[in-house]
């Protein structure tokens, strides 16, 4: 588990690292004071799978006070003339992604916008990323991110 | 070295966030409407980190970028947006000369300040109803046709930190001048003829390679100076370490011809072709969500060009109860629901029975027997999940109808003080005159406004009641009562069926039904709402007191009558006996109808009209006949 307080320190010092990821083409830090949710905003595109684009969310969550990851999948290909872009929700998502070791559903709606996002439960993250100190949170991300990148670990070697 | 010719990357990726469209579909509906004027767009340009796969910065468009407040510490750039109104247009645009235009244009525009040879361009069509947005971003770059520009020397700059410091220059600006000792001299033409090198930003990842802006750029300086041969160029890029410099040979071609402006700036895809793209974002929203949008979407269509002041958001958010949920009741919801009303209430205390799918648009066969009220709220969320529809099985207690469980009764009274307080119009949509008596009165107790539809064999009637703030009191609209001497009593006693059901012809409810939200709404138009007077209209045109129709003869009469002071529903003496006394007041008008009448001042009335009538000396029509004879 991790603090709001700890949370929101600890992702404003990584974002300049996962801004370096190779596979990150856009971050926004978008902070909600409302709520004191931080929101790291990424998009990647992956080196095996050139026509997909993961659009990436990671969030506060309040309730067990963890680290909140949602993402969508967006596929290009071309249709009558046009390069196009829609979401894509893989029936098997290990075909996409490095599902291993996370339990990952398309259950979560964004309760502003009405859209459907794939979430990884952050039940059993505790046991995934350990107790609380400094380097949760970039414990967390380099668990978490080989979801997407199983080299993830590479940028945080400078912090170890 | 030996000279080689100058390539150029193109100077960014496109990449364009979900809420960039989001806001375009917003605009497009409430702002552009058909308008096809190029629209600003403010973007930056984001040299700081780039991913394996980019040779050049991104370009990025979002929400904000219709605005020109956004701030950035990436590289600014200002762009155009023209967005068209069908995809034909779009497909049929001429592209190539659409470009040649816009590169002439930023040429001329560099002759003044060459920081402004340097814009995007972006074409779009965002089909609102499948939620498709087609689009294509260009940046025009150009050169003259009878130019060369060759390379015959490159090197990275060495000391980084005086290029750094130079670079400082850049903020938001493109190019900047330098003497032969390599000190700023500045960055409009007045200084070119003193420079010995120019110093250019440059948005390319790709090794001693720039971007397409560059070419703008020294094509406009050789154009400033006829007999420039070489030139040294510092391409300055974020990160210091890969800024760099060629001595860029310009080489001139003699020829016949003129020379002419040669354009480029198409953006191209992954595989490096020329194709423009489409963003689908009809799978992102839940299909609620969807329906929702696309409802909101054929409404304000309205506004486009009929009824640009229409003013939807009232209506909108205008809470709606609807008291009977039988042929009227049904067609007024669906009516109500195609005009955007969020909230639906029905009351009704009957269930459905085997005669009424075929004429009340809300049930089915399979409703046979369930309660009204909770059936149409459901059938109402089948047909659009958005809209906040809820069904209560409660008796109205009726004037004439003498208690028979005071507490149930009661319980439902307060439920329906309840629900007419929550609400802000009322439909009166039953089948007797004296269940209408009770909400009638609610309505100006509550000073809601009320909407009165009742049917006759061949005929109806639509009308709003007055309200109860109206000061001038022979202005003041009346009710659904005010025409009548007596109070209303229990008129279903001793009836036979077809006296007791509603007997119409089947379009009538309809027709009734229609005319009922459409006074509504356009009453919801008009800044005084239920106190506007009949003579007042709006954008939607007149709104009348009274419609009736007559299917006889397919005719329809515009009529007002006056609030009457002895009104059984409307008049002051019963309006403030209901606020002060409640329910007392209303077991008492339930068991004695007469107590109203006496109340309201009916009953002197008709005694005075009794003693006038005994007063006058009747012959017969014989004796007049015989007179006349």
């Amino acid at each position: 588990m991790i603090s709001p307080e700890a949370f929101d320190r600890q992702l404003s010092s990584l974002i300049p690292i996962i801004s370096k990821w190779r596979l990150c083409v856009r971050l926004d830090l978008r902070q909600n004071t409302e709520i004191g949710v931080h929101c790291a905003y990424v998009h990647s595109n992956h080196p095996n799978l050139p026509d997909v684009t993961f659009e990436i969310s990671i969030q506060f969550n309040p309730i067990y006070q963890e680290p909140f990851l949602t993402f969508r999948i967006w596929k290009t290909k071309c249709v009558d003339g046009f390069e196009k872009r829609e979401l894509w929700f893989p029936s098997n998502l290990s075909t996409v992604l490095n599902t291993t070791f996370f339990q990952i559903g398309l259950d979560y709606m964004d309760q502003s916008s009405g859209e459907a996002w794939f979430q990884v439960h952050c039940c059993d993250t505790n046991d995934i990323t350990g107790q609380e100190n400094d380097k949760y949170l970039k414990r967390w991300f380099s668990v978490y991110l080989t979801l997407f990148d199983e080299r993830i670990g590479t940028i945080f070697q400078d912090l170890a | 070295m030996s000279e080689t010719q100058l390539k150029f990357c193109y100077p960014f990726i496109s990449f364009i966030d979900i809420s960039f469209f989001q806001e375009l579909a917003r605009l497009k509906l409430e702002v552009f409407k058909l308008d096809t004027e190029l629209r600003s767009l403010y973007s930056t340009i984001n040299c700081n980190h780039r991913d394996q796969s980019s040779q050049s910065g991104h370009l990025f468009l979002d929400s904000q970028s219709f605005d020109a407040e956004g701030s950035s510490k990436d590289v600014p750039l200002s762009g155009s947006l023209l967005n068209f109104n069908t995809l034909e247009d779009f497909r049929d645009f001429d592209k190539t000369k659409f470009l040649n235009e816009k590169a002439r244009t930023l040429f001329e525009q560099g002759l003044k300040d060459p920081n402004h040879c340097i814009q995007f361009f972006m074409l779009s069509f965002a089909d609102l109803k499948k939620y498709k947005f087609y689009h294509w971003i260009c940046a025009p770059s150009f050169q003259m046709s009878d130019t060369s520009l060759l390379v015959n020397r490159n090197e990275f700059i060495r000391d980084v930190n005086k290029f750094d410091m130079l670079a400082g220059h850049l903020q938001n600006k493109w190019i900047g001048f330098l003497d032969k000792n390599e000190n700023y001299l500045g960055d409009q033409w007045s200084v070119v003829n003193d420079a010995s090198a120019i110093m250019i930003r440059d948005t390319s990842f790709a090794p001693q390679t720039p971007s397409a802006f560059a070419k703008n750029l020294i094509t406009l300086v050789a154009h400033q100076r006829p007999k420039l041969e070489t030139i040294r160029v510092y391409f300055i890029r974020n990160e210091s370490d890969t800024s760099y410099w060629l001595r860029i040979q310009i080489k001139r071609h003699e020829g016949k011809d003129a020379a002419y402006l040669k354009t480029s700036g198409w953006e191209r895809n992954v595989q490096n072709k020329l194709i423009p793209k489409l963003t689908d974002l009809n799978s992102l929203v839940n299909p609620t969500k969807l329906a929702e949008q696309s409802v909101d979407l054929n409404l304000k269509l309205m506004k486009w060009r009929i009824a640009p002041e229409l003013d939807l958001d009232s209506i909108k958010s205008c809470r709606v109860l609807l008291l009977g949920a039988g042929t009227l009741g049904c067609y007024v919801a669906r009516t109500a629901l195609a005009w955007g009303v969020r909230k639906i209430t029905f009351v009704d205390n009957s269930t459905v029975s085997l005669s009424n799918p075929v004429r009340q648009s809300l049930y089915k066969f399979d409703s046979h027997g369930k309660p009204k009220a909770a059936e149409a709220a459901l059938a109402l969320k089948e047909i659009a999940p958005m809209v906040d529809a809820a069904g209560y099985n409660l008796e109205i207690p009726m004037i004439g109808h003498p208690v028979r469980n005071e507490i149930a009764q009661h319980r439902d009274y307060d439920e329906l003080v309840r629900l007419i307080k929550e609400h802000d119009a009322v439909f009166l949509l039953m089948d007797s005159r004296e269940t209408r008596w009770l909400p009638t009165v609610l309505g100006y107790a509550e000073n809601k406004t009320v909407i009165n539809a009742a049917l006759g064999f061949d005929s109806y009637l639509v009308m709003r009641h007055g309200t109860s703030n109206c000061n001038d009191t022979n202005m003041r609209l009346g009710c659904y009562f005010c025409n009548d001497v007596v109070a209303p009593s229990d008129s279903l006693r001793d009836r036979t069926l077809d006296q007791m059901c509603t007997v119409t012809r089947p379009g009538v409810a309809l027709m009734a039904s229609s005319q009922s939200v459409e006074l509504l709404v356009s009453l919801l138009q008009h800044p005084l709402r239920a106190n506007c007077t009949p003579d007042d209209v709006n954008v939607l045109g007149s709104i009348p007191h009274q419609i009736r129709g007559f299917l006889n003869e397919f005719k329809t009469l515009q009529l007002r009558t006056p609030a009457y002071v002895h009104c059984s529903a409307c008049s002051s003496a019963v309006v403030d006996k209901l606020k002060t006394c409640g329910w007392d007041f209303v077991r008492q008008a339930m068991n004695n109808y007469k107590y109203v009448e006496d109340l309201s001042g009916l009953s002197e009335v008709q005694d005075l009209a009794e003693k006038a009538a005994s007063s006058l000396v009747f012959t017969s029509d014989d004796e007049y006949e015989d007179d006349v004879m």
